[in-house]
């Protein structure tokens, strides 16, 4: 049975927190959402699709959408600041594309987290649970989403555009896929380079099968069958999910389309820019278009900066002065603008949520080696579509950018909102026994 | 319309058009930019050999690699500059007579070390500047190839310019101050330097002598003014601003007068550095969203 009563987040339906845990034990963690429930969420979800673009290494807010021109030196670094098209709120100059778009998206000022570390705070904001709490991985927002509504025809129901599973040079994090729901529930991984060419790391566990070979022969369980004979028990269901989702992707004309970026014009596919991330972002428009419900696109595989084999996060516990500007905000600038545009064009931001946020902030002190270290006491998130009011700045920061003097705003909130967007309410999210706290953003609609 | 104020919409409009006229001779004096690569490929830190035959740069040539590459303005050819590096390497300086050259690798986790490479001798040069997450940022080796200028960050959130010898010994603080110094460059004479800093309140292009004495602004404006080189007769300095809201570069006289807009690209225009003819500058621009070297004819510019 559920109740209303004294949730302690706030959902758009009100069910409580002591209801949510009495529909959790109530129901088995495997029970699955009826049909007619998927259908009437779906019907009252605002979005089909959810684009999480994940800025992985964590971009100093003061540098990029929460400046603080008047803070001192030492605090607000030596970028300039320039006007945005919302009167009164000014980005630094890093980001002049952004700052000509805000009437595209809402910008939240004040989003806070609980865990200063990469792997912690990753965690965090793919699943709203801590790392190394307890014995249980919770699922990311991607894999309640793919639970929920389940696969479609062809294409798998949670892509990851990435080079790999978001991580640091020690490992990666726990909370990016399906954790204890098996995985069965992981990204799909896809990975784009930077002209546009695809990988797709899965299609390496099948030894011997391309494309062409599958689409002719057809012969999948014979293929898996061969391979089940060489692997271990623990690593077969990995495989086996993920190898079924990319034979059927690549055996579906239509899906494998949605992946080819050669179908785009030259001068959209250079709008976005020549980089692993401008690529994947048109990537992730074209899955939009085909409805696949959840696709993250990750900025890098590693959060660090500058460090031998990775690849060029926004760690910038080094270099922050010098990458900003050289590198990682011309890219994000560029390729996020082509991104809004595209999607407004196409008329795709009815249906579809775009979150932009990384993992936390960076300290608004310059730290002692002339950079920014981790700050997870606030920093900023990007949000659009799926009625989202834009023109809108949701939240403040302090006058040195080190804390939110308004209600901070949480990775539990920022998953409840997405879910919600959905049509993963508080009953659902109860049956599906996730996410028993957090507020829905109420402001960004 | 009273007199006062028809007057008042004359000299307005004359005003205008004066400067709608000196902003179109500005452009009109830059030529056309020629492209020299194509693979759209992310380049940094241009730098010729004195020789004016090859370009080394920085470019990322897999996802997680930044290599030094050269490109030969003669035939046109690409290849590595050093074919074995396996880890990044950024901001390559020759001395003139190209028997020594510096260049910042990474050797670890956020960690950079310098590189001397005495070309005659074989010999390998290396300064550590200290554990766990110590980088040094950017460089540059005088033109008789003994000393080797450097920055890196202090306790207290700065950054400095350093000085060492070219067996990267005898270390000197050149500036000592509250704000972050960065991109030094030598000048032709090696008398002078020029660099990056935020002594103004946002990045500014700064000259002070070899010694680090007579510290002089030479731009002042709210944008970011970064990366200055100077011209091979050294009149003149090349340099990245942000002051129109987009990264465009600029010369000015090596006192700071005269300063010019040299390129008007949509896309970012970047890591400018002199042809050897004093003629020409190379840098990279962003143009359709690939990242290019292209050398644009200043000299019609130049006075």
């Amino acid at each position: 049975m559920l109740r209303i009563g004294d949730f302690k987040s706030r959902s758009c339906d009100g069910i409580s927190r002591r209801a949510f845990v009495q529909a959790g034990a109530a129901l088995p963690l495997t029970a699955m959402l009826s049909e007619n429930q998927i259908a009437q969420a779906a019907a009252q979800a605002r979005a089909k699709t959810v684009v999480f673009v994940w800025l992985w290494g964590a971009p100093s807010h003061l540098d990029t959408f929460d400046p603080k021109p008047d803070a001192p030196l030492n605090y607000r670094g030596p970028f300039g600041t320039i006007p945005t098209t919302l009167p009164g709120v000014r980005f630094t100059e890093l980001v002049p594309k952004l700052a000509a778009r805000t009437d595209k998206f809402a910008l939240i000022r004040s989003n806070i987290t609980h865990d200063g570390g990469h792997p912690g705070a990753g965690t965090f904001g793919y699943t709203g649970h801590r790392e190394g709490r307890g014995i249980t991985i919770q699922p990311s927002w991607g894999s309640i989403v793919s639970r929920h509504h389940g696969a479609g025809e062809g294409l798998p129901p949670y892509v990851m555009l990435s080079r790999g599973i978001p991580r640091d040079v020690v490992k990666t994090i726990d909370g990016y896929g399906g954790g204890d729901w098996g995985k069965a529930y992981d990204p799909f991984l896809i990975q784009c380079d930077e002209l546009g060419s695809i990988n797709i790391p899965a299609l390496k566990l099948v030894d011997g099968v391309t494309p062409d070979r599958i689409a002719h022969r057809r012969n999948l369980q014979g293929q898996l069958d061969k391979i089940k004979r060489n692997v271990t028990a623990d690593t077969f269901d990995a495989w086996d999910s993920k190898s079924k989702q990319a034979f059927t992707l690549l055996t579906n004309k239509q899906a494998l389309e949605s992946l080819d970026l050669t179908k785009e014009t030259t001068d959209l596919r250079e709008n976005y820019g020549q980089t692993s991330f401008g690529q994947s972002l048109l990537l992730a428009r074209r899955l939009v278009e085909a409805e696949v419900p959840f696709v993250n696109v990750s900025w890098s595989e590693f959060v660090e900066a500058f460090s031998p084999n990775t690849d060029f996060g926004w760690d910038t516990h080094v270099k922050n002065f010098d990458l900003l500007p050289n590198r990682h905000c011309p890219v994000l600038d560029n390729a996020f603008s082509a991104f809004l545009d595209d999607m407004y064009d196409r008329g795709l931001m009815n249906s579809t949520l775009v979150v932009c946020m990384g993992e936390f902030g960076r300290t608004p002190r310059i730290n002692n080696r002339a950079a920014r270290d981790h700050w997870q006491h606030n920093y900023f998130s990007i949000w659009a579509g799926a009625g989202v009011k834009t023109g809108q700045v949701i939240g403040a920061s302090d006058a040195k950018g080190e804390r939110p003097v308004t209600r901070g705003i949480e990775p539990t909130g920022v998953g409840v909102t997405m879910l919600d967007c959905m049509g993963i309410d508080s009953i659902a999210r109860a049956e599906l026994n996730v996410l028993p706290e957090g507020e829905f953003i109420h402001e960004l609609f | 319309m009273n007199s006062s104020k028809s007057k008042f919409v004359y000299y307005l409009s004359l005003l205008l058009v004066m400067l709608v006229l000196s902003g179109l001779t500005q452009f009109a004096t830059a030529a056309e930019p020629v492209r020299l690569t194509t693979d759209g490929k992310m380049k940094q830190d241009l730098c010729f050999t004195h020789d004016t035959k090859e370009l080394i740069y920085s470019v990322l040539q897999t996802p997680q690699l930044i290599k030094l590459q050269r490109l030969n303005l003669e035939s046109g050819e690409v290849g590595d500059f050093h074919t074995s590096a396996n880890t990044s390497e950024i901001y390559i300086d020759f001395a003139k007579d190209m028997k020594h050259y510096a260049y910042i690798r990474n050797d670890g986790n956020l960690h950079t070390v310098i590189q001397v490479q005495d070309v005659e001798n074989g010999e390998l040069h290396s300064l550590n500047p200290g554990g766990g997450f110590a980088c040094v940022r950017a460089l540059t080796i005088s033109p008789d190839g003994q000393n080797v200028v450097y920055s890196f960050p202090e306790t207290n959130g700065s950054q400095q310019l350093w000085q060492t010898d070219n067996k990267l010994q005898n270390k000197k603080e050149l500036t000592k101050s509250d704000f972050i110094d960065a991109y030094p460059r030598y000048s032709p004479t090696g008398n002078v330097l020029t660099f990056t800093s935020t002594r103004s309140g946002n990045f500014d292009i700064f000259r002070m002598s070899a010694a680090g004495t007579g510290i002089f602004q030479l731009t002042d404006h709210p944008g970011i003014d970064t990366r200055p080189s100077f011209s091979p007769d050294g009149s003149k300095i090349v340099y990245t601003s942000l002051r129109q809201g987009n990264y465009e570069i600029f010369i000015m006289n090596a006192d700071g007068a005269n300063q010019k807009q040299v390129t008007n690209n949509p896309g970012k225009d970047d890591f400018a550095c002199w042809h050897p003819d004093g003629k020409r500058i190379l840098y990279v621009g962003d143009v359709k969203g690939k990242k290019d070297i292209y050398s644009i004819s200043v000299e019609a510019m130049l006075d």
